[in-house]
């Protein structure tokens, strides 16, 4: 494996006054040109995350724990000018402001990268004609609420670029957006990967949009990633009963099948149950799942579950679908 | 007639601000001569990219907007410009988005009371009773009486929303894409839901959505909205097996290959 662009070791990020870890250990790394796909529920923690690493942690969240290097170096001791991650958000206008033109908006982040004068106007149209927006000269002077949700993102997309970021955080940026301009979106971020060679994060919490774009996948639930693995390898033999519940939640279009839920609520944060967290949901729970804490161990190599059953559940999850 | 709700040459259209130095743009037609029926126990699927005019054509079925031209009838009656409350009451609506549909000051007992007090379905002495029989309708404890919307997961919401529309004993239910703000594994149990509420229930249910599969799984027919207009109709397996308008086949195609990335990767 080449130098990860991206490594985030053991983070751990707590509310309401330490006592509640939404984020509890989290481990990852990425490399340049490769998209890692973080998946779970809501309340899993994927958002938190990605703010933690952005250093976006608002006032009532803390990171207290573990640390994100950005290309070797650790990213709290690297003045923010040179801190190189771009992020999108889910909501499109969400990060735009209304009253500036969007070229504008643009620009911003190209200023501090120290661009001034002519170029930066000649920059700024040339970030919105590669993420494909059209006639980006005259674009440029429109304001957010004068284009549609896609082109909206898009928009977003640029700006995170102007940094020139190494590594580009997506916090489920096609949720808000329907399945024709989704499609558009996610080729667009798939490109601009491959052309810029850009360590993406891509959370979502949609299995298809995971098997679309990712390399390797982490499956998070209760502040945990609890599998993790290439996407492919992971996608076909889910080695934790969480991943495999998931798959079977995706519904389909090829027939009447609208998916199955995953009975029991999410753990709460407030009290997590000793040992695997997801033992209050799994239909193949044991004694020893309440006994020790679940560390992800190699299924096969690369390839890392956090359920202690996984050898012998292999065959039986993998086939599980419904 | 057995149509329980029909529309019939719906035009909706939202004029832009008067602007005194400036000619004013054009108004935006977002339904142009739309029709539609529903029959009694029916279920109709509308789908369409954004913009379509889904949402504009679901509040104007539930009264929450008027059309320019064209009528919303029900049983047969021709809906005023203000509905009567047993119209309302037949015709209701559950919201895409279960943060911003409920008070969140109420707790979800007062949500529920109060609309059984207000059109009195239900006596001082029972309206806990049937509190209690709403939610078990959509699966939620008794607990929940007490609970205010910011204690209960985007799911939950959904499911209270749910309630709140099943408390007034509507016919038709207008889901406006219920369940696209929910993660998969909670739009399986929410579609599951409205599976069986309109099979015990009778209900008749309209599902808007951008996800084709869910419209599959619930509605025996099916509509295709763009710009306004209807672009195809009819029995959803037959639309799905061979759609006619190039549109219908652009969202399946799109819809299609979303899902094989997963299904091949499996």
């Amino acid at each position: 494996m080449r130098d990860p662009i991206l490594q985030v070791e053991d983070l751990r990020v707590s509310v309401e006054g330490g006592r509640v870890h939404p984020v509890d250990g989290v481990s990852f790394c990425v490399e340049a040109g490769e998209c890692l796909g973080v998946v779970g529920e809501s309340g899993a923690g994927k958002t938190l995350t990605l703010r933690a690493v952005m250093d976006l942690l608002g006032r009532s969240s803390r990171l207290v724990g573990g640390r994100v290097l950005l290309e070797g170096r650790p990213l709290s001791t690297l003045p923010r000018r040179d801190r190189r991650i771009g992020m999108v958000f889910q909501e499109p206008g969400a990060s735009l402001d209304p009253l500036v033109r969007v070229g504008e908006q643009i620009a911003e982040g190209l200023r501090v990268r120290s661009v001034r004068g002519k170029a930066l106007r000649r920059l700024a149209v040339e970030l919105m004609g590669e993420v494909g927006i059209e006639d980006p000269e005259r674009r440029a002077r429109s304001f957010p609420h004068e284009m549609s949700g896609g082109q909206r993102q898009r928009v977003a997309i640029a700006m995170a670029l102007a940094a020139e970021p190494t590594v580009l955080l997506c916090d489920e940026p096609t949720t808000a957006l329907d399945v024709i301009v989704q499609e558009r979106i996610l080729g667009l971020l798939d490109r601009l990967r491959q052309t810029r060679q850009l360590a993406v994060v891509f959370v979502t919490h949609d299995m298809s949009v995971i098997a679309r774009v990712s390399h390797r996948m982490a499956v998070m639930y209760a502040g945990q990633i609890v599998e993790y693995g290439p996407a492919a390898e992971v996608l076909c033999r889910p080695s934790h009963p969480y991943t495999a519940r998931l798959l079977e939640s995706v519904p389909r279009i090829e027939s009447r099948w609208a998916g199955k839920a995953i009975p029991g609520e999410a753990a709460d944060p407030r009290s997590y149950p000793a040992g695997c967290r997801f033992q209050t949901r799994c239909e193949h729970v044991r004694p020893e799942c309440t006994a020790s804490a679940c560390a992800l161990a190699d299924v096969v190599p690369e390839h890392r579950s956090g359920c202690v059953r996984a050898p012998e559940l292999g065959d039986l999850l993998a086939n599980g679908r419904g | 007639m057995s149509d329980l709700l029909q529309a019939q040459g719906l035009w909706v259209s939202f004029a832009a601000r008067r602007r005194l130095f400036v000619r004013s743009p054009p108004p935006l037609v977002a339904l142009e001569g739309v029709e539609l029926c529903i029959q009694a126990h029916g279920s109709l699927g509308i789908v369409g990219e954004s913009g379509a005019g889904k949402s504009t054509l679901a509040r104007v079925l539930g009264g929450l907007l008027t059309q320019d031209r064209g009528t919303v009838s029900y049983r047969g009656t021709v809906l005023g410009r203000k509905r009567g409350p047993d119209a309302t009451r037949a015709i209701q609506m559950v919201f895409q988005d279960p943060w911003s549909s409920l008070n969140p000051a109420l707790t979800v007992g007062r949500v529920l009371g109060e609309l059984l007090r207000f059109h009195e379905l239900a006596g001082a002495d029972r309206v806990n009773g049937r509190c209690r029989e709403l939610l078990e309708l959509v699966h939620l404890p008794a607990r929940t009486l007490d609970l205010r919307p910011a204690a209960l997961s985007g799911g939950e919401r959904q499911r209270v929303a749910i309630a709140r529309a099943l408390a007034v004993e509507p016919s038709v239910l207008i889901a406006d894409e219920a369940v696209s703000a929910l993660d998969s594994a909670v739009q399986a149990a929410i579609i599951a839901l409205l599976e069986e509420l309109t099979r015990e229930l009778g209900l008749a249910i309209v599902m808007i959505s951008h996800d084709l599969a869910f419209v599959r799984a619930l509605c025996d027919e099916l509509l295709v909205m763009r710009s306004g207009r209807v672009v195809e109709r009819g029995s959803t397996e037959q639309i799905f097996a061979s759609p006619t308008h190039e549109h219908t086949a652009q969202l399946l195609r799109a819809r299609k290959a979303l899902g094989e990335h997963l299904w091949r990767a499996r």
